[in-house]
């Protein structure tokens, strides 16, 4: 479990992110919402161990997180970033096999080959090893970034020692059918594997599927939390959002639906 | 597909092999050209004739200097590239070589009226020890100015490293402009490169340093590797990126300096032998590194042959081979590869 008491990141004078707690639980989904500029990168960046704390402090397993090394870090958890831009062309199979530079255990030439060989069977692109990262779509390019998460934490397992998944907007510039079926992938793997997952998402309706808790941030502050249907009420997202919003039923799951309208319809709505 | 074929001739074994050809080969090229029996003779049946003095004391230390300081340019200039993500990046960059030449011209035009009194070899030596100094020293500053909240900014290093080194050459320019004939001489010479006062002694003392900097750079692979991803990347991969940044600018730093003090600025060669790897065989640290350390020797090495042997018995400051040769064969290779594997 990862326990995050009252923090705050300050940078250059300027309060980012302040008094923020909440807990990351193993095989749980938590998920933060807000607009813009609420706070949302630099909280899972903060997580991730890239910026200092200002405030407060991190727990990994009770351990606190300040006298965690970047390579301890690095065998507990992977960071999906939302996008990453290469200083010289790189093979997707060099990229994905990064994720196996920090694990503990000695790693032969063949296993090595087996972890990346997994991973991308695993995200549907098996024959893609030889391919320049650089030369694939954004979908593809996110689906090898994946790949190399799950190398990282697979490589890395230890019995009895939880890991975790960071997502920092996983299915921007995926198309639906991709998301879908991106989303579908951590999930099937957090449950298996009892991973805790940390998402930044925007799709609120994704969202209520996807999460087992929400977090909504707003100025960096975290406005509400709680499960879908105590979090995704139309008062509780005009006042932290900002948005107007109709939620129903989902017709087909249990969480809500959420269908967001212009403000002059607001009225009409109600 | 060649591509099995290919790999096996670029593969860090089979280049160390050409290197070794290419060391024993340069043995019998230079002014005084010889056979296989003459050479044979000199080395291995103790005669205390001129072609084993010739051989032994005046050619191999040379080659052996030549070899070291190509492969101590060209590993640090990987590393460079790789470091500030950046393929117009090589030692240049960092200000070593702009600290180097300000300070070398200082030790010429100050010292050399000093120095007088002494003999030849310890104005060699002031040249040196002062150009060696100069180099580390200005990297340094370099470094230290772009140094904030104990994070390294690469991208201000950059802009940093381009400002000293305007700065350092409007300096030299002072210097020069100050020298007397003799002076002027040494200087352009100098900041062309040349390995003619070549001995054992400065093997000696080379060897070590960029043998040992080479191995300790080799072991930074994964870490560049990461780092081609973003620092962030890198850190989330488990890299300590503060510490490998402040560990290999060091390296380089002390690698280029010690090259650039021995035998002057010889340029290209830090910049377009990882480049020429890259586009044959990719960007993986873990064969770069090793092999453009190898290239390096055996294109400066052949660079070296030819200077030594062109306008024999004179001979050209290598700077103008490693440029005339290296730019005209690269320009090849990138139009050949339409630049595919260069766009970033």
């Amino acid at each position: 479990m990862i326990e995050v008491k009252h923090i705050a990141v300050r940078k250059g004078g300027k309060t980012i992110i302040s008094d923020i707690s909440f807990t990351v639980k193993p095989g749980k989904i938590t998920v933060v919402v807000g607009k813009n500029g609420a706070g949302k990168s630099t909280l899972l960046e903060t997580l991730s161990g890239a910026n200092p704390l200002s405030e407060g402090e991190i727990f990994w397993e009770h351990q606190p997180y300040s006298t965690l090394s970047p390579q301890q870090l690095a065998t507990l958890r992977a960071v999906l970033s939302q996008q990453v831009t290469l200083g010289f062309p790189l093979t997707v199979n060099e990229l994905v096999e990064m994720g196996t530079y920090v694990s503990p255990h000695h790693l032969s030439r063949l296993s090595i080959r087996k972890f990346v060989r997994q991973a991308l069977k695993k995200v549907e692109l098996p024959s893609f090893g030889n391919r320049d990262f650089t030369s694939l779509s954004g979908g593809e390019q996110k689906r090898v970034l994946l790949a190399k998460c799950m190398v990282q934490l697979n490589c890395c397992q230890q019995p009895g020692i939880n890991q975790y998944l960071f997502l920092d907007e996983p299915t921007a510039s995926l198309d639906i059918q991709q998301q879908h079926k991106l989303i579908s992938w951590i999930k099937e793997w957090a449950k298996q594997r009892n991973l805790g997952i940390f998402a930044i998402l925007h799709d609120l309706n994704l969202v209520a599927q996807f999460a087992d808790e929400i977090l909504i941030m707003n100025s960096g502050r975290m406005v509400a939390r709680g499960a879908p249907e105590e979090v995704l009420t139309p008062e509780i997202l005009l006042e932290t959002m900002d948005i107007h919003a109709l939620v129903q039923p989902h017709p087909v799951f249990t969480c809500p639906h959420i269908t967001t309208l212009p403000e002059s319809l607001e009225l009409h709505s109600q | 597909m060649n591509s099995d074929y290919k790999s096996y001739l670029l593969s860090p074994l089979f280049l160390g092999v050409i290197l070794l050809i290419t060391l024993v080969g340069a043995l019998f090229f230079g002014a005084y050209s010889m056979r296989f029996g003459e050479v044979w003779t000199a080395i291995f049946e103790a005669s205390q004739d001129s072609t084993r003095f010739l051989i032994l004391n005046i050619r191999l230390p040379r080659i052996l200097l030549t070899a070291l300081t190509g492969a101590g340019l060209a590993i640090s200039g990987a590393a460079i590239q790789g470091l500030f993500r950046n393929p117009l990046a090589d030692q240049t960059l960092i200000g070593v070589t702009s600290g180097a030449m300000l300070f070398a011209v200082l030790s010429i035009v100050l010292m050399g009226s000093l120095l007088t009194a002494f003999a030849e070899v310890f104005r060699q030596a002031s040249v040196a020890i002062f150009a060696f100094a100069g180099g580390v020293a200005t990297t340094y500053l370099v470094y230290f100015l772009s140094r904030k909240e104990g994070k390294t900014y690469v991208m201000t290093m950059l802009l940093a490293g381009i400002a000293i080194t305007a700065f350092a050459g409007a300096i030299t320019g002072v210097f020069i402009y100050l020298s007397d004939d003799q002076q002027l001489r040494d200087i352009t010479f100098w900041s062309m490169g040349s390995f003619s006062g070549a001995n054992w002694i400065q093997t000696g003392i080379v060897a070590p340093l960029i043998l040992g900097g080479i191995f300790l750079l080799n072991r930074y692979a994964k870490a560049l590797n990461a780092i081609l991803l973003g620092e962030r990347e890198a850190t989330y991969l488990g890299i300590p990126v503060e510490q490998t940044k402040s560990r290999i600018i060091l390296l380089t730093s002390l690698i280029a300096g010690v090259c650039i003090a021995m035998s002057g600025i010889i340029g290209f060669v830090g910049l377009i032998v990882p480049h020429l790897l890259r586009l044959l065989k990719g960007t993986d640290y873990h064969y770069l590194l090793k092999s453009s350390a190898i290239v390096g020797a055996i294109f400066l090495v052949l660079a070296d042959t030819l200077a030594r042997t062109i306008i024999a018995p004179a001979e050209l400051p290598i700077g103008i081979l490693t440029a005339t040769v290296g730019a005209p064969f690269f320009l090849w290779l990138l139009i050949r590869s339409q630049q595919k594997s260069l766009a970033i």
